[in-house]
C-alpha cells in the first residue's frame, strides 16, 4: 500500500462523507434542528438561573450520570463485591463484640446491685442459723 | 451567547449525525447521541470559551458513541442468552439505510455509477470496522484532527491512536481492493 492509495482513500472518504452530509432526509433534518432548538433553550434557562436554582438541577444530573455509571457490569460487579466486604467485615465486628456486650451487661450498676442484694440475703440466712 | 451557541451547533450537526450513524447505523440511536452530546455540551460548558466547543463537543461525542457501543454489546450478550440477537430492528436498519442515500433525483448527474458503487462499498468497510478504528479513522481522515487531538478526544494513548489509524487504512485498503 503506497501514500497515494491512502491519499486516494481518505479523498474517497471524504467524499462519502460530505454526501452523506448533504443528502440526510428532511426528518432527520428536522429531528436535528429540534435538537438544536431544545439546547439552546437550556442554555438560557441555565444562563438565567442562579447558582441556588441549579442545585436540584445537578443533583438530580449526579443521579442519572451515578445511573449510567451503574449500568457498566465491571461497576456493577465492583460495588457487589464492595457491599459483601462490607457484610463480612460488620458481621465479624458484630460476633467480636458479643463478650463485649456481656462485660457491659455485668459491669451495668442494676447487676452489682443485684449481687450485692444476694450477699445480704446470704448473710440473712446466716444469721439466722447462727442466731 | 444564544447565537453564538446556535450557530456553532448548526455548523457540527450533520458531521455529528453522520459519525454517530456511522457507529450505530441506527438513526434514532445516532439521533439520541446527537442529542445527548449537545445537552451535555451546554449544561456543561457552555460557558467556556468558544474556541473550546470543538474539541469539547467532539470529545463529548465520541464519548456517547462509546457509552451507546458498551450498552448495546452487554444488551447483544442478554439476548443472546435468550436467542435473540437484540437487535430487533433489522429491517427498520434496512430501511434506513435506504432512507439514509438520497433518491436518484438529488444525485449529481455527472457522477458515474462506478464512483456511487465505490462509495457505498467503503460506507460499507467503514462500518463493519471494530469501533476503535473507525473512531479513529473518521476523526483522523474526516476530522482532520492531528493524532494528538485524536488521542485526547478518544482517550486513548497518541500510540494507541497510531496503530488503530494505520489498521484501519490498511483494513479499508484491503476491502476496497477485494471490491475491485
Amino acid at each position: 500500500m503506497d501514500m497515494h492509495e491512502d491519499d486516494e482513500l481518505i479523498e474517497k472518504s471524504r467524499d462519502l462523507f460530505r454526501q452523506q452530509e448533504q443528502d440526510l432526509n428532511d426528518k432527520v433534518l428536522e429531528r436535528l434542528a429540534d435538537i438544536r432548538r431544545t439546547a439552546v433553550e437550556k442554555a438560557i434557562r441555565r444562563q438565567q438561573k442562579s447558582p441556588w436554582q441549579l442545585f436540584p438541577e445537578v443533583l438530580g444530573h449526579w443521579f442519572l450520570e451515578t445511573s449510567t455509571v451503574m449500568r457498566k457490569p465491571y461497576l456493577i460487579s465492583a460495588v457487589a463485591s464492595l457491599v459483601v466486604i462490607i457484610a463480612i467485615t460488620f458481621h465479624m465486628q458484630t460476633q467480636v463484640s458479643m463478650p463485649v456486650d456481656d462485660l457491659t451487661i455485668l459491669s451495668a450498676e442494676d447487676d452489682l446491685e443485684m449481687i450485692e442484694d444476694l450477699d445480704f440475703y446470704h448473710w440473712l440466712v446466716e444469721a439466722d442459723i447462727n442466731g | 451567547m444564544q447565537q453564538d451557541i446556535n450557530t456553532f451547533l448548526q455548523s457540527v450537526e450533520r458531521r455529528a449525525y453522520s459519525m454517530a450513524y456511522m457507529a450505530t447505523h441506527n438513526r434514532d440511536d445516532a439521533l439520541d447521541i446527537v442529542q445527548d452530546s449537545m445537552f451535555k455540551l451546554v449544561e456543561k460548558y457552555a460557558k467556556r470559551p468558544e474556541v473550546e466547543w470543538g474539541p469539547l463537543f467532539t470529545r463529548i461525542l465520541q464519548s456517547k458513541i462509546r457509552d451507546w457501543y458498551r450498552r448495546n454489546k452487554v444488551k447483544r450478550h442478554i439476548f443472546s442468552w435468550f436467542g435473540n440477537s437484540g437487535s430487533e430492528s433489522t429491517e427498520e436498519n434496512a430501511k434506513d439505510l435506504v432512507e439514509q442515500y438520497p433518491a436518484p433525483n438529488q444525485y449529481n448527474p455527472n457522477s458515474a455509477v462506478e464512483s456511487e458503487q465505490a462509495l457505498e462499498n467503503l460506507h460499507q468497510a467503514i462500518t463493519e470496522l471494530p469501533l476503535r478504528q473507525k473512531q479513529v479513522f473518521m476523526l483522523r481522515s474526516i476530522e482532520q484532527l492531528n493524532v494528538s487531538e485524536t488521542a485526547k478526544a478518544i482517550g486513548i494513548s497518541e500510540g494507541s491512536v497510531k496503530t488503530h489509524y494505520s489498521r484501519a487504512v490498511r483494513c479499508l485498503q484491503q476491502k476496497m481492493q477485494d471490491h475491485r
